[in-house]
């Protein structure tokens, strides 16, 4: 394959000859108390695709479990799968991914700034973020939880008889790292802008992260006290949950949604900056609409505060309730839609390169439609009287959460590979697994949208016989789902050996991280860049 | 050629009055250059005196400010120490959290620091507050409007 | 413009204190100083969370949480509260001195502030020795008789919930105060360098702004007669 039919352009400028960022400290205590938000990075990015394989692991135990009606395993062993899966996939793999890996990463760069406002609190966050997880496998170790990664009260206080305290201590420390991490990008944002760099001038990466950093600082803390007060009530034996005292159980349904829907726009806010940067360089445009998707992702960001009760329509919530999450759950629809209509506009008249980048941000757009779409569903309540807990709703999550957001963060791993390893990936392999992926992805979830429109209930081992048919197609794509998982681990890290070397900007983009050498050097720029309006698409590169 | 007439006393006053206005003129006019100059000098330097002095010692507050601000804190706590006392029904809570309020905001204003991220720090604790207020707002639309539907065998 | 004028001592002071990542001290005093405010918001919401759920109890049993606040000790409770306010104006005027440079100044009214909030936790000491006689422990050692039995009893999960949590950061803040107090003295800090004791200041008087809220909700309902 042609290096342009491989989306590289090639560069007249000769290669910096400044030290990249690896060189310089080669030791363990180089790497382990490093300060460099590069380095940082990649010991994030380590952990967390630990974590993934680690939650996919337990993801493939869930599809074995359904492969027969009477399920292959134990109820509890089957419980303990999928409250794993959940902890794990949520707080250790999803909600980190995106902003820890490549935002530590680019959030200086992007801004043309020499490190985060607080080099040594990023740290800190990776430190707490394993912390937490050795806590969380430590729960496993033990055996395990049975909770579901909602932990639910009164079961989770009072019924459950498994390691629910190591569990939510994993979690309160994991909550930390976010916390400060947020705190690191919004000061960084707002202090650390190389001159020139306006608001409006930054990429839509950095206002998603942006976004989502707020979103972090806002809503964590909820979730610490309310993990912190589930544990008391264990320990002591009484609480606010308790309904024998008068407590409310659904309270905590309260306190734990509040954080937990605002932590699914977490998920997906920095995914939607990804998209716009990829899909505006294989477009060869200039993102449409930049100030609508600004404000759109602010206005996700903070309607997400607002609508945490459509997890709760048929908990016993008051009906008028009920209704006022349901108007505000429609109402955060608009701005993702907005979001969707630009990045297709964005395409129009472009002159697109179907690289694996693009395959993957494309993919995003259409999956997040999907399952966007069928948010929409479950945000009529009557429709979720019979919608809710069944696996219409683990089809509408997988949908936006692995279609949307893993697409996007494994396409932004390509994207910006050359600029982080110094070493380009074999395109051809890529654009099969990209493939494979979406193709697995669509053979797994859209017929858990069939089997919970016909009643099959979520959290069940096992289940009614009618309902197998589409359960063994379901597994039979995570079995693709998985091998396109493994095959970018294996050629990525061949790359590293044997990939050829990357130019600064193999692919022609915009953006102050394609003025710096790959991989960039410890202080990120030679000179001071100098910025210019964003996606200059239509002008050359500088 | 017209013969040049000798000045007369009266041409002489009036060319010496005329002279005299001009001049006053002109040194009004310098008066007024030099006082805008000076003014534009000053507004300019208001804030460059500001960065000299911070350049050269920190700005504090008199003593008295926080004598002052003791004293309030410590009336503020009496009063509401002393309204719990009244009974004025639901307003109790409310006076109550209203004198809260104050104190925060008066501890909040008085020892801000003042930088150039002023409004942005007080936008941060305005978030703070306000996402509270959300949570317990929007809770609170469960628990002020469930009906209560009794149990069939009771 | 600043270009051609030297630095002062106070300019070269600040510099020799600048971390690499930033510029100008300017930009990293911004910067420290937007943490510490974001930081503590997000302080505003972990405790929000207890404020919450006592709302929402409080709406379902009012005449249960206002027999449970008289059994609070008042006394106690206004004067531990007079002593958090003061300190809160004790850390203010330690910062003030550094200031201006008196570190004999500094030092003891960082001194009196630890020790103010010292005795604001021993002070509730008492309170929680006397809550322990009574039986109103819930879960541990926990006795009340009457139809209010259990909103008392939830009325003090929340008690020991806030008040717990709140010692439990008026700690961490009374410790940096003491190693800020031996740092001030040994000369660490002067008016060239002095954020470090700024987030401090900030940071304890969050800890004072949230017991200003928790002293009212838990002491003063139910105090009326009638």
């Amino acid at each position: 394959m042609s290096a342009i039919d491989a989306g590289i352009v090639p560069q007249p400028k000769p290669e910096s000859l400044a030290p990249s960022f690896y060189s310089g400290k080669q030791t363990l205590r180089g790497w382990l108390f490093t300060r460099d938000h590069k380095r940082i990075a990649i010991l994030y990015t380590l952990s967390v695709t630990l974590f993934f394989f680690l939650g996919g692991a337990a993801a493939a135990m869930i599809r074995y479990d359904l492969i027969v009606p009477s399920g292959e395993l134990p109820t509890e062993v089957y419980n303990k799968a999928f409250t794993f899966h959940g902890v794990v996939m949520v707080w250790f793999f999803l909600l980190p991914s995106i902003p820890v890996t490549l935002g530590n990463f680019l959030l200086p760069i992007m801004i043309g700034a020499k490190d985060l406002a607080f080099p040594r609190i990023n740290l800190f966050s990776w430190y707490l973020f394993v912390g937490g997880g050795a806590f969380v496998v430590a729960a496993l170790w033990a055996g395990g939880v049975d909770t579901g990664w909602t932990f639910y009260t009164p079961y989770s206080t009072m019924f459950s008889n498994t390691n629910v305290y190591l569990a939510i201590i994993g979690v309160f420390v994991t909550g930390f790292s976010t916390i400060f991490t947020g705190l690191n990008f919004i000061v960084t944002t707002h202090t650390m802008r190389t001159p020139g760099m306006t608001w409006m001038r930054l990429p839509l990466f950095v206002w998603g992260l942006y976004a989502v950093s707020l979103v972090m600082v806002l809503a964590t803390p909820v979730l610490a006290m309310t993990l912190a007060l589930v544990g008391l009530e264990r320990v002591v034996g009484v609480g606010v949950f308790d309904p024998s005292l008068g407590g409310d159980p659904l309270l905590f349904q309260h306190l734990f949604w509040f954080y937990s829907h605002p932590a699914v726009y977490m998920m997906i806010l920095p995914a939607m900056g990804l998209a716009s940067e990829i899909i505006s360089c294989f477009a060869n445009r200039r993102v449409f609409g930049y100030k609508f998707m600004v404000y759109s992702m602010l206005a996700i960001a903070v309607i997400g505060f607002m609508v945490w009760g459509h997890h709760m329509f048929v908990s016993g919530m008051s009906v008028y309730a009920v209704m006022v999450f349901s108007l505000l759950s429609f109402l955060v629809a608009v701005p993702s839609a907005i979001k969707i209509f630009n990045w297709t506009a964005t395409l129009r008249k472009g002159d697109i390169r179907f690289t694996a980048p693009m395959l993957y941000a494309l993919g995003f757009v259409g999956l997040f439609l999907l399952g966007g779409l069928t948010g929409l569903f479950l945000a009529a309540p009557a429709l979720d009287e019979f919608l809710h807990d069944t696996y219409f709703v683990i089809a509408h999550f997988h949908y936006v959460m692995v279609g949307g957001s893993v697409m996007a963060y494994l396409g932004g791993i390509h994207f910006w590979w050359p600029k982080v390893t110094g070493r380009m990936y074999s395109e051809r392999l890529a654009k099969f697994a990209a493939i494979l992926m979406f193709v697995g992805f669509n053979v797994t979830f859209f017929p858990q949208y069939l089997l919970g429109y016909r009643g099959m209930p979520r959290r069940y081992h096992s289940y009614l016989p009618q309902f197998q048919e589409l359960n063994v197609i379901s597994t039979g794509g995570a079995v693709l789902l998985a091998i396109s998982y493994t095959l970018p681990v294996l050629y990525l890290l061949w790359s590293l050996k044997y990939g050829k070397k990357a130019p600064h900007n193999p692919w022609d983009a915009r953006g102050l991280e394609w003025q710096t050498s790959s991989p960039p050097p410890k202080e990120n720029f030679l000179h001071p860049p100098v910025p210019r309006e964003a996606y200059a698409y239509d002008k050359p590169a500088p | 050629m017209k013969p040049r007439r000798a000045p007369n006393s009266r041409a002489r006053r009036l060319r010496r009055l005329i002279d005299a206005l001009v001049t006053l003129q002109a040194l009004l006019a310098i008066r007024r250059y030099r006082r805008a100059v000076r003014a534009s000098a000053s507004a300019r330097s208001a804030e460059d005196s500001r960065v000299i002095r911070s350049r050269s010692k920190p700005e504090v507050k008199p003593l008295k400010t926080f004598a002052w601000a003791w004293l309030g804190l410590l009336a503020l706590l009496a009063f509401t120490v002393g309204s719990a006392f009244v009974d004025l029904g639901t307003a109790n809570t409310a006076v109550n959290l209203l004198v809260s309020v104050i104190m925060m905001l008066l501890l909040m204003t008085l020892f801000m620091h003042e930088s150039k991220a002023r409004r942005l720090t007080q936008l941060a604790s305005a978030a703070g507050l306000l996402w509270v207020v959300l949570m317990i707002g929007l809770s609170l639309a469960d628990y002020l409007t469930r009906v209560h539907i009794p149990a069939p065998w009771s | 413009m600043n270009a051609a004028i030297a630095d002062t001592p106070l300019e070269e002071g600040r510099r020799a204190h600048l971390e690499e990542q930033f510029d100008e001290p300017e930009q990293q005093h911004s910067a420290a100083s937007l943490g510490m405010w974001i930081f503590l918001a997000t302080e505003m919401l972990f405790f929000g969370v207890l404020f919450t759920s006592y709302t929402v109890l409080r709406v379902l049993y009012p005449a249960g949480f206002a027999e449970a606040s008289r059994h609070t000790d008042l006394l106690l409770g206004a004067g531990e509260t007079a002593a958090l306010l003061t300190s809160s104006i004790t850390i203010v005027i330690a910062l003030r001195a550094i200031k201006l440079d008196q570190r004999g100044v500094a030092t003891s009214f960082l001194l009196l502030t630890a020790a103010l909030g010292t005795g604001f936790l021993v002070i509730h000491g008492f309170e929680y020795h006397s809550e322990w006689e009574e039986h109103l422990v819930p879960g541990i050692r926990f006795l009340q008789f009457g139809p209010h039995a259990h909103a008392v009893e939830l009325f003090y999960c929340l008690s020991y919930l806030l008040t717990g949590w709140h010692s439990i950061h008026l700690i961490i803040a009374v410790s940096v105060v003491l190693v800020l107090a031996a740092r001030v003295w040994r000369g660490a800090f002067g008016p060239d360098h002095f954020t470090t004791l700024e987030l401090a200041a900030l940071y304890w008087h969050l800890v004072d702004i949230i017991w200003m809220f928790i002293f009212p909700l838990l002491y003063l309902i139910g105090r009326a007669p009638g």
